[in-house]
């Protein structure tokens, strides 16, 4: 440390925004309420926000309990005049951090298309500069909620997601000549379509604008057995805040379907998952090879498709290889 | 010393030098490289430039290194100190967690959450929620409302214990070891509360389909007001202790940025996703359990790296405490048993249930063929596993140091990625 530094705590100079706590708060110093877009410190042991320049023009003290203390000023940065109300660069983006917030559920709730919440909006904030325009709080929206319905009733819908019905007619104008089947999985709308023609609904599901799935959140193989091995795309709308489960069936172990890694470059580990466990195959995946299981020697997938019905969960030992006599 | 320089032949002003180099392909002046190994009498070259021959190095990280979080192996093509290519190997800790939860004989709901619990061993209670309300829902079971808020409540501790676990794995990572014993002095507290309500410190296996296992203890509200003012003052310390750091900042801030667009094609959730600028937590957008009585706030990022994914799950565990708050002076008297039967079959069908767990969106797919005690197909969908598919978006490009910090900054459960 430089001799010549003030003595104190380090404190970190913070810029405040529209939704920082401490706007309205009267300055102890100089008398003035702390606005926005002002550069505001906060003492170290009472936490008093106090303009910066205050600070610094009081012997870099507190102005209420003396405590000493130096401001960090990071390279790019200083310390603006109180008064002028400058509107300067923030510090970093990611100060803001902890004072913002977002009510998406209020987007949905409204049932119109929200508008993407974070396509643009991180990039328009980083160039313009500026604070960012204030937010809805959530706390103010809440008299607007719709009633809860009773917990645990089965039919309910997810509170705050477009309504099945919607979701519904988006999909069948979206999978018109597809021949998809429709179905109910509790509180989401399925649709099963043919597994050849996988890749096609997936893509339609992405771009068609009422239904924007663009975040695939979990893909599932299930093993009917006799009746084949389904697989399960749970899938989400970020922009219109709706879900569906996609389905397609297989006729059995060692069929194919099209990977639709094109389309959601999440589906990557899931579909190498989904391929060792059931022991089909995604064709026109970029790196089939097992993810959690491993080959031995001779290439194959050890111990197997572990998920499907004819696979015991326990193997058989082979008899007497510790030199013990079997048991019977 | 100064340091001597020659005249660069390359200038065609300048006095020319023989062309001694057999290789070269044109006349007249060489290029740098090629006037570097022309010898000049009478000058002794002493030179300051780089002329080293750089080599890909492949080397292995984990999967027993201590900076990836349990047993993860990370196959790094390295240039120099930048990571140029990076393989990620998972199942080291493949048990598999689904087939278990298929095969239980008798109870085998039960069972299945028996082993859901050793999956992600930080987010314990969420995960258990995520069950139970994936079942209720498919039987159409009511549940109490006592019973749904001691899950909520719940939950938030369990938040709490599982950020408290990443600040001081993540601030380890940073090579700060303080971070750590702080952090372990807060999960000391909640682990005695979970200890109080579960009768176990880390899977307590409490909740059940249709309520809970049994009430809480008569001294909760004492109990848990402890470790809520516990929570309070450490997360002070916390925020004090590295937020403002320099080295902190320097390691973190502008380090691993993914952007919303492939954060969103990737699948990532959680705090890996809000840090981008989306606003998407399932407390918000789906709401379960009795998050749409509660106020709380949603942390959000502009930059996503990984000073505001540490930000946000900071922010995150103040907001866990004032949902906590609310939930302790809403928490009515009554039964914390529904109306579930004793034998859990659920008709045939298939439900998927999500819940926001510390990592993220976690998701239990159940089909029931309406006849077995046990789930016909369980499906974990566990958010480290799609969170770590940006591993290469974080560190590819980075110095090695970077691609940890990266890796610390997705908070992976390895128990949870391999199930």
């Amino acid at each position: 440390m430089a001799g010549d530094a003030p003595a104190g705590a380090a404190i970190s100079l913070r810029q405040t925004l529209a939704s920082s706590k401490w706007v309205g708060q009267t300055c102890p110093k100089c008398g003035n309420a702390l606005g926005e877009g002002e550069q505001v410190v906060l003492c170290p042991k009472c936490y008093a926000p106090q303009h910066a320049q205050c600070w610094q023009d009081n012997g870099n003290q507190c102005a209420v309990d003396q405590t000493p203390g130096r401001i960090i000023v990071r390279a790019g940065q200083a310390v603006q005049p109180a008064s002028g109300g400058a509107v300067t660069p923030p510090a970093s983006p990611a100060q803001q951090t902890p004072s913002r917030d977002a009510d998406p559920a209020a987007q949905g709730r409204s049932g119109t298309p929200a508008a993407p919440p974070g396509a643009t909006q991180p990039e328009a904030t980083a160039a313009a500069g500026a604070p960012p325009p204030p937010r809805a709080v959530p706390g103010a929206a809440s008299g607007a909620r719709p009633a809860r319905p009773a917990a645990g009733a089965a039919t309910r819908e997810a509170v705050g997601l477009r309504p099945m019905a919607t979701v519904r007619e988006s999909l069948e104008e979206a999978f018109e000549g597809l021949s998809p089947e429709f179905g109910t999985a509790v509180d989401e709308v399925s649709v099963t379509v043919p597994a050849e023609r996988i890749q096609e609904a997936a893509r339609r599901a992405k771009e068609h604008e009422d239904l924007r799935f663009d975040y695939l959140r979990c893909l599932s193989g299930v093993d009917y057995q006799a009746d084949g091995i389904e697989v399960v795309y749970h899938l989400f709308s970020t922009r219109l805040l709706q879900k569906c489960a996609l389905k397609a069936r297989v006729s059995g172990e060692g069929q194919s379907l099209p990977t639709v890694t094109p389309i959601w470059a999440g589906a990557d580990w899931h579909e190498r998952e989904a391929a060792e466990m059931f022991n089909i195959r995604f064709e026109g995946h970029p790196y089939p090879e097992p993810l959690l299981l491993q080959r031995d020697e001779r290439g194959e997938v050890v111990p197997g498709p572990i998920l499907l019905k004819r696979f015991p969960l326990r193997p058989k030992e082979p008899p007497g290889i510790y030199g013990f006599p079997e048991e019977e | 010393m100064a340091i001597e320089t020659r005249v660069r032949p390359d200038d065609p002003t300048g006095p020319t030098q023989p062309d001694l180099d057999p290789h070269s392909e044109s006349p007249g002046p060489k290029s740098m490289a090629a006037a570097r190994h022309t010898p000049v009498p009478g000058v002794t070259v002493v030179s300051t430039e780089h002329n080293l021959e750089t080599m890909e190095m492949t080397i292995n990280m984990g999967p027993q290194h201590p900076s990836t979080h349990g047993v993860f192996r990370m196959v790094l093509t390295l240039e120099g100190e930048r990571v140029k290519q990076l393989e990620p190997h998972i199942g080291y800790l493949h048990r598999g967690a689904e087939k278990l939860g298929e095969s239980g004989d008798v109870e085998g709901y039960r069972k299945a959450m028996i082993w859901l619990d050793r999956t992600d061993y930080l987010s314990v209670w969420p995960n258990e929620h995520a069950f139970v309300l994936a079942v209720e829902k498919l039987m159409g079971v009511q549940v109490p409302e006592r019973a749904e808020w001691i899950r909520l409540i719940m939950d938030e501790f369990g938040r709490l214990n599982s950020h408290s676990m990443f600040y001081g794995a993540f601030g380890a990572d940073a090579g700060a070891t303080t971070p750590f014993m702080y952090a372990f002095a807060l999960r000391e507290e909640l682990y005695r509360l979970f200890e109080a309500v579960g009768g176990q410190r880390m899977f307590p296996n409490y909740y059940r389909i249709g309520g809970l296992r049994e009430d809480v203890p008569v001294d909760f509200m004492q109990r848990a007001t402890k470790a809520l003012d516990a929570a309070k003052y450490a997360l002070g310390d916390f925020d004090r202790l590295i937020s403002d750091n320099e080295i902190f900042l320097a390691r973190t801030r502008g380090v691993a940025t993914l952007s919303a667009e492939r954060a969103i094609d990737l699948g990532c959730s959680g705090p890996m996703l809000r840090a981008t600028g989306v606003p998407i937590d399932i407390r918000r957008t789906e709401p379960y359990s009795f998050y749409d009585r509660v106020d709380f706030e949603i942390p959000i990022g502009t930059a996503g790296d990984c000073y505001e994914r540490y930000l946000i799950r900071l922010s995150e565990m103040f907001q866990s405490i004032r949902i906590i708050e609310q939930a302790l002076k809403l928490l009515p008297k009554g039964p914390i048993m529904g109306n579930a039967p004793k034998a859990i079959r659920p008709p045939k069908g298939d439900s998927y249930q999500r819940v926001e767990n510390a990592r993220g969106d976690f998701g239990v797919y159940i089909v029931s063929d309406g006849k077995g005690s046990a789930p016909y197909r369980v499906k974990y969908r566990s958010p480290c596993f799609s969170n770590l598919m940006a591993l290469n978006d974080l560190a590819v490009g980075a110095y090695v140091a970077d691609a940890v910090m990266g890796l610390g900054s997705i908070d992976i459960v390895l128990g949870e990625v391999d199930r």
